[in-house]
């Protein structure tokens, strides 16, 4: 029962909503597959052309979430088809959804606050991250550069996206 | 499926190891797989209601970097570059970037020489964002002495309240003194005497009521002194301070980098030393008046939750930069309750499965004149008989003894063990030092007293510090768990007979320790990893008596101060699976596996 697109006319509705949440979207689907962005590109394609098709069973109330749950599916679908090793379960991705969620509601705020936290680090830390995300080292060579260990290095990242976990949280508490 | 009543300052819980943990392995497997052992763990943290947040937390966060590495959707960048937009001017030369010497000149940005470091996708628009977000990061610490500046309070609207001193209480406090005067417990402090604590934590009273005046505790290795107007100096060291008065009335704490003062219904901790000073403040609000300084500033105000580090280097003068106040730098911050041990069936029933001959649970005592705790393991007797006044420490449903905080006290079995020298052995049990101190946590000495009233020892597990009592470990990384075997008699040097762990332990945190003799092996566990190791032949010697909590049964000398819980002795040695059992069993996660390093290799061979 395929749908004639050119005809429909909730068509403007369906290309409005998702045009709204497409970035909320994009985030939850990224987070839940762990940041591969290869990844994320192919299950948000797919939950897209799933999106219009059942675009029929959407109730009107909340669109991105009604996304969301069709993204964890098509993720794990996605998933299956790989034989790359999974990091988490998909009980775990269960857990990671509800959560996901929240968070990509909110991805906009987040950004701004993750900006201002940036900000509060001290500027060694500021180092290490500049270091493994704008300048591209990887956890190795950042290693070797400062002839400590990779463990070191991680745990060391570990805790400042720990720091900054925080702080977003509290920016964001602090703006309600 | 979607909770939606989670208010968003609720979304991330306070951060604790198993978070942390969580977090590493979601950063290392964007790099690289996986072992098995590591994603099963990475799946029971994720499966918390806390883990599960963290991880969403991070990934998150690890997109937002992704996003701007790859620019296909530039927010974060737009948000870092609004940042820019909106500061003044800055003036560069306030700003302190403290670059690792050895990264220094490999991978910094720079204006005149492009990095040759970054990624392989890296493009020409990329390398000008790195350029720019490398600015960024000095023009925002530029912007946030503009912003202490902007925010100043003039000295003069403070009332400065000149306080006597007075030690209020001690934990675990040597002294250094040059004659054989030491501070005492109620005595005022005498002005201009500089005070040398070599470990412990001492707490030093302000004011003579409970609505004003201050708590300090200082952490030791510290020097202070009382000037003759009463302000307490911090020349070297640590400390931390509750002040209690209205916000009116300030105290005045001098420090090498300048004078320090803290409002009323504050909480402060300070950290001085030749290179690098630094002020937290918990709560409330702190300024201080930086001396000999290059930077453009006067007077810096700290509100909650920030800190300041001030360097002092030779070449380029004093330099500032701010940062988020951190409680966990300084020990007697923390709560000695804040990491509850929840012992329940799971670990009693674990720990009988494994056949203890002593078992020690600390739960309930028994008898009187002398009250014991009841040995749960196999062999008769065996309890351990209450030395001095130990405290307990309630849990949940667990109970832990706590010894030597306010003063010494012990267990001692009155029995002695084993019957026959033992190849192999395992000691096991929890432990949360209250500080980083020299102190016995558990012992097996000979029962006959040498003549100076010391007794020999054929195992010791201790907690070690900066400063020693015994020169001999002077060459030892402090703050260490050490592991002694050796048999008695036998002409073993005293290098040839410890372990030392790897890691310092952590004050105020429960740790999983077992150590153990497993054939020529000598073996320290902590937190279900192998923190030391040696080939170490000779048997534990028979017949010894068990004693913890301090090195001799009548002397107070090396005691151990925190808690202690499961003391549980095997006349056998663990396996790691069952080590580990026992953990996971405590409702705790098995600490992360250490990367070999050159480093390990020169430490864990004989």
């Amino acid at each position: 029962m395929d749908k004639a697109i050119n005809q429909d006319p909730s068509q403007d509705e369906f290309v409005r909503l998702l045009a709204s949440h497409s970035s909320r979207l994009m985030s939850f689907i990224r987070i839940i597959t762990m940041n591969r962005q290869d990844d994320a590109e192919e299950v948000f394609q797919r939950t897209c052309v799933i999106l219009w098709q059942k675009y029929s069973q959407f109730d009107g109330e909340n669109f991105l979430a009604w996304a969301c749950r069709i993204a964890r599916y098509e993720m794990l679908k996605h998933r299956d088809s790989q034989r790359r090793v999974k990091v988490f379960g998909d009980e775990t991705i269960e857990y990671l959804s509800a959560d996901a969620y929240l968070v990509a509601r909110e991805v906009g705020d987040r950004r701004t606050a993750l900006g201002t936290c940036l900000k509060k680090l001290d500027d060694a830390d500021k180092e290490l991250i500049k270091h493994r995300y704008y300048d591209g080292l990887s956890v190795k060579e950042i290693a070797e550069q400062l002839g400590r260990s990779s463990y070191a290095v991680y745990r060391e990242l570990s805790r400042i996206h720990g720091m900054l976990s925080r702080c977003i949280e509290r920016t964001l508490a602090e703006e309600i | 499926m979607y909770r939606t009543n989670v208010s968003r300052g609720n979304l991330v819980a306070p951060d604790n190891d198993d978070l942390s943990t969580l977090r590493r392995l979601i950063l290392k497997s964007q790099q690289e797989s996986l072992s098995d052992s590591e994603s099963e763990q990475a799946n029971r943290i994720a499966q918390s209601k806390a883990g599960s947040k963290e991880a969403v937390a991070m990934i998150d966060q690890l997109c937002a970097f992704s996003e701007f590495s790859s620019l296909d959707s530039p927010s974060l960048a737009k948000d870092v570059f609004d940042v820019l937009r909106e500061q003044p001017d800055p003036p560069v030369k306030a700003a302190v970037r403290r670059v690792p010497t050895a990264l220094r000149n490999v991978v910094a940005v720079s204006p005149s020489a492009p990095s040759t470091a970054s990624s392989p996708k890296s493009s020409n628009y990329l390398w000008i964002l790195s350029l720019v977000a490398s600015n960024i990061l000095v023009a925002s610490l530029a912007w946030s002495l503009a912003g202490s500046l902007s925010k100043r309070q003039p000295v003069g609207d403070i009332v400065t309240q000149a306080v006597s001193p007075q030690l209020v209480s001690m934990t675990a406090c040597v002294w250094s003194s040059s004659d054989d005067s030491v501070p005492a417990i109620g005595q005022p402090i005498p002005t201009g005497e500089v005070l040398s604590l070599v470990e412990g934590i001492a707490e030093v009273r302000f004011g003579d009521d409970a609505t004003r005046g201050a708590v300090v505790r200082i952490e030791g290795p510290a020097s202070v002194q009382i000037r003759d107007n009463g302000e307490l100096r911090l020349l070297r060291g640590s400390l931390t301070l509750d002040s209690f008065g209205s916000d009116a009335e300030t105290l005045t704490i001098d420090t090498t980098i300048g004078r320090v003062l803290v409002a009323g219904q504050s909480s402060i901790g300070l950290v001085s030393d030749d290179i690098v000073s630094e002020v937290h403040v918990f709560t409330g609000s702190a300024l201080l008046n930086p001396r000999g300084v290059t930077f453009e500033t006067e007077q810096i105000r700290l509100i909650e939750s920030e800190a300041v580090r001030v360097f002092s280097t030779t070449d380029m003068g004093s330099q500032l930069v701010r940062f988020a106040a951190s409680k966990s730098s300084f020990v007697s911050a923390r709560s000695a309750g804040f990491d509850a041990l929840k012992i329940g069936d799971d670990y009693v029933k674990a720990v009988k499965q494994s056949e203890p001959g002593v078992y020690w649970r600390f739960e309930q005592l028994h008898g009187e004149n002398p009250f014991y705790i009841e040995n749960e393991g196999s062999i008769p007797g065996m309890n351990a008989v209450i030395v001095g006044n130990p405290t307990w420490r309630q849990y949940g449903n667990n109970r832990v003894a706590e010894v030597g905080t306010a003063r010494a006290s012990a267990f001692r079995a009155l029995e002695t063990w084993p019957e026959e020298p033992l190849g192999e052995y395992s000691v096991e049990l929890w432990v949360k030092p209250q500080l980083y101190h020299h102190g016995e946590v558990i012992c097996l000495h000979e029962q006959e007293e040498l003549e100076d009233g010391r007794h020999q020892h054929t195992m010791m597990l201790e907690v070690t510090t900066k400063h020693h009592f015994t020169h001999r470990l002077s060459d030892s990384a402090p703050n260490r768990f050490r592991f002694v075997h050796r048999q008695l008699g036998a002409p073993q040097p005293i290098s040839a007979t410890s372990l030392f762990a790897e890691q310092p332990y952590e004050p105020r945190v429960w740790q999983h320790v077992v150590a153990q003799k497993k054939g020529d092996r000598q073996l320290l566990w902590v937190n279900g990893q192998i923190a030391a190791e040696r080939i170490n032949p000779v048997p534990l010697s028979k017949n010894v008596q068990i004693l913890v909590g301090q090195v001799y049964p009548n002397s107070e000398y090396r005691r151990f101060a925190g808690q202690i819980d499961e003391i549980a002795i095997y006349d056998r040695a663990l396996s790691s699976q069952e080590i580990r059992t026992h953990i996971r069993a405590a409702g705790r996660s098995i600490a992360p596996k250490r990367e070999a390093t050159d480093k390990d290799s020169g430490t864990t061979s004989p």
